[in-house]
């Protein structure tokens, strides 16, 4: 070989390894490189993190929040209309529809630790409804529940399904604002709102948050999203209904919102649709975030193989790698 | 006489290569234009997690530049790079300005920054060894060590790589060793790197009647043979790149960039510029055929140097429909050997297109600072954010904002750059042309 002359040859050779390498990590690299385990020992907990790389980890102590739901139903039914808008995406990217919002809602739960999801139907939701809600989530992408489920009477078996122990996610409009009637789109009103939360707290004009909701839980959780257009005004919600906020705030409202509904819950994630909402929707499920929650200890730290520590003593541990470029997550129940 | 020494790596050579790597690490390390570059960190995290490249949402390019990240990834982490980035809350306010170029509240690390700089200055430098041996091996060794030193130090490439964190140039580089490799004979690699550079970014595919057109010209008794070979190399390759994509059921969102890609948004006049797009592309790919006919037809005294100045003139045609300033870094290895070994004509231009890109590139400007703002002490925020009020964001004129209003003076001044540049090929067509027909020869155009 003439070094000189062969020399571009060789570097040839070694950029497409690279490439054809680089593919290999990327379609091998996979959430089970990380694993994660807590044990309560002697008034503290003490934690194991084991990850194939460097990263971030942040682990979250909390008291009062809900164990992680035994399966999340994603409704997506294309024959009932929906009420969302448009939104922009970067350049070159797919439309953020409800579609695809709904498909990659697998993905992102998956990656932390929630491995039991499925999509349903209006009659697959009817069917969901009339089954006791406890240990169940529902997330509703639609910014419309189908007239299967809701009609904008108190008699809805949503309503019922929720007072069991449900846990209801929203995103996309004002919650009970409409309904759908295979495509025909109902309006119901403020009524509906009043259904979900009590009283007629949500002002659909756009809201963007410019504040963390105090608690700290932007920084536990790495929210990202900062809307919170379609979130309740926290001082309109009704003092009896026990209510908890997370995330940003706008001084009227948050841009995470969980208010209890019987045993169960709703929550809402402010905004129109955006990768920032989808990431926080799934982190507050995969969580356990409850109207209950109280954080008890936030531990930040690095991990590259192998890492322990102990906590403060909670219900339960979220424990997430990567920050706010989440690669694994997983609650733990305190035992 | 600083280049003189018989040597590649002469004295003038290694001071080039210091300066331009000093420059890149201290400029790329603090300075960084975050919207891009959290993208890479957000495709990295995606992939991490078992997503791939295209199941959630984060990257909207073909693949390669996914597969590289790969690698760069399993790098970085070797050396504990484990926080990629932060969301600030104070910057909020930054993502409600609706611009050209967006702007996050995201703001990559410091050493994330520093790896993805550090990357980049490695393929600069290997741009610049090609460009310096297509050069020695077409022209002489003085000429190759002044366009090595033209590149390296051309504050547009740095811009791009270190600043920008943009990939524009190992598409450069995946061009350029095409062409090397066709010089060499190696046709199998040369359209294996071929498909790579396209799946990378779309602005190669631009050559490839000229790459043939070089096959024929250089093999007319086997070119048959030499083509198939190239074919079989961009088809396999093409394969190896896309199977897992077509497995995975995302092979359409993986080619959605060259819709999206090729119809920026990044410019002034966007929606002409939209509904102008398609045609002049189609008109691009006409000139292409154009040059690739002319080019066989032609007898070539020298067919490598035909092969670089037909490159040039297609790069050159290419660029003037605008776009995003990076991409127009393909440009850049063509118009240095063009400039510094065809035609001193084109010097003036190129310092001119050096001076305008860079700047049209830096336009996000304030931007570009804000790391420095929230991980060191050499700027505070306070101060940041009133530097953004004063250049980004102060009230602009026809409804926009000041920076949409600075992006778009800026980014017209390049495309005049970039005109200036084409009008000097033109001429020198035309005057090829004019004493071919005077001397009744059939002078070449190289």
């Amino acid at each position: 070989m003439d070094v000189r002359k062969d020399l571009p040859v060789l570097i040839a050779v070694i950029l497409l390894a690279i490439v054809v390498a680089g593919e290999y990590v990327v379609f091998t690299a996979s959430s089970d490189d990380y694993h994660s385990s807590v044990v309560k020992t002697d008034g503290v907990i003490s934690y194991e993190i084991t990850s194939a790389g460097a990263h971030v980890y942040d682990l979250v102590v909390m008291n009062g929040s809900a164990d992680s739901p035994d399966d999340v139903t994603v409704y997506y039914d294309p024959g009932y209309a929906s009420c969302i808008n448009d939104v922009v995406v970067a350049v070159g990217g797919r439309a953020l529809d409800q579609e695809y919002y709904v498909q990659q809602m697998d993905d992102t739960l998956r990656m932390r630790g929630v491995k039991n999801t499925s999509v349903a139907d209006a009659e697959d939701l009817l069917a969901l409804t009339l089954s006791p809600g406890k240990g169940h989530a529902l997330a509703i992408l639609s910014g419309s529940l189908p007239s299967t489920v809701y009609d904008g009477t108190p008699e809805s078996p949503i309503f019922k399904w929720l007072g069991s122990g449900g846990r209801l996610y929203w995103v996309g409009n004002v919650i009970g604002e409409y309904c759908s009637d295979g495509s025909e789109l109902r309006t119901i009103g403020s009524a509906g709102t009043e259904l979900f939360l009590g009283s007629d707290c949500v002002d659909p004009d756009i809201f963007m948050a410019y504040e963390e909701y105090p608690g700290d839980s932007c920084s536990a959780f790495s929210f990202q999203n900062n809307q919170t257009t379609y979130s309740p005004v926290i001082y309109g919600l009704s003092p009896e209904t026990v209510h908890g906020h997370f995330g940003f705030y706008d001084e009227d409202r948050s841009s995470i919102s969980l208010i209890q509904y019987g045993e169960g819950f709703i929550c809402i994630v402010g905004g129109d649709y955006s990768n920032f909402q989808r990431i926080d929707l799934t982190q507050v499920i995969a969580s356990g975030l409850s109207p209950t929650t109280k954080i008890v200890d936030v531990i930040h730290g690095t991990v590259n193989g192998k890492v322990t520590g102990t906590a403060k003593v909670g219900d339960r541990v979220y424990i997430y790698l990567g920050g706010y470029f989440p690669v694994y997550g997983e609650l733990h129940e305190v035992i | 006489m600083f280049f003189d020494d018989s040597r590649f790596l002469c004295k003038g050579v290694l001071a080039v290569i210091l300066i331009g790597l000093v420059v890149r690490m201290a400029v790329g390390t603090l300075i960084t234009y975050n919207y891009d570059v959290y993208h890479w960190a957000l495709t990295i995290s995606n992939f991490e997690a078992g997503n791939g490249l295209y199941q959630t949402a984060g990257y909207y390019y073909t693949p390669v530049w996914g597969y590289i990240l790969g690698i760069f990834s399993r790098f970085y982490e070797l050396f504990g790079v484990d926080m990629l980035g932060e969301r600030f809350t104070d910057l909020l306010f930054v993502e409600d300005v609706a611009t050209i170029s967006p702007h996050t509240a995201f703001v990559t690390s410091i050493p994330f920054n520093t790896a993805v700089t550090a990357m980049m200055a490695l393929v600069d430098l290997t741009c610049a060894y090609l460009i310096f041996w297509i050069v020695r091996e077409t022209y002489d060794l003085r000429k190759a060590k002044i366009c090595f030193a033209a590149w390296f130090l051309c504050s547009f490439v740095i811009v791009v790589g270190s600043i920008g964190g943009m990939f524009d140039s190992i598409s450069a580089l995946m061009t350029l060793l095409c062409i090397c490799m066709l010089m060499r004979g190696k046709e199998f690699l040369a359209g294996s790197l071929f498909a790579t550079a396209v799946l990378l970014k779309l602005f190669p595919a631009f050559l490839i009647f000229i790459f043939i057109a070089y096959i024929i010209v250089k093999h007319r008794e086997e070119w048959k043979i030499r083509v198939l070979k190239a074919l079989l190399g961009a088809v396999v390759f093409t394969g190896i790149l896309m199977a897992p994509m077509v497995m995975q059921g995302t092979l359409m969102d993986s080619m959605s960039f060259i819709i999206a890609r090729t119809s920026s948004d990044a410019l002034y006049c966007a929606d002409l510029v939209r509904l102008g797009t398609p045609v002049a592309y189609i008109l691009a790919v006409i000139m292409a055929m154009v040059l690739g006919y002319f080019f066989i037809k032609k007898e070539h005294k020298n067919a490598e140097r035909a092969l670089l100045i037909y490159s040039f003139y297609m790069m050159a045609i290419l660029f003037l429909i605008p776009g995003a300033p990076q991409y127009q870094l393909l440009l850049f290895p063509f118009l240095v050997i063009t400039a510094i070994c065809v035609d001193g004509r084109f010097r003036i231009p190129m310092a001119i297109v050096f001076l305008l890109s860079s700047i049209h590139m830096l336009s996000p400007l304030v931007m570009d600072f804000v790391s420095m703002a929230v991980y060191t002490d050499i700027l505070s925020l306070q101060d940041w954010t009133a530097f953004y009020n004063m250049f980004d964001y102060f009230d602009g004129f026809l409804n926009m904002p000041g920076f949409d209003v600075w992006s778009t003076a800026v980014g017209f001044l390049d495309s005049m750059a970039l005109l200036l540049v084409a009008l000097v090929a033109l001429k020198r067509l035309i005057t090829v042309r004019a004493e071919s027909a005077h001397d009744g020869l059939r002078k070449d155009y190289d």
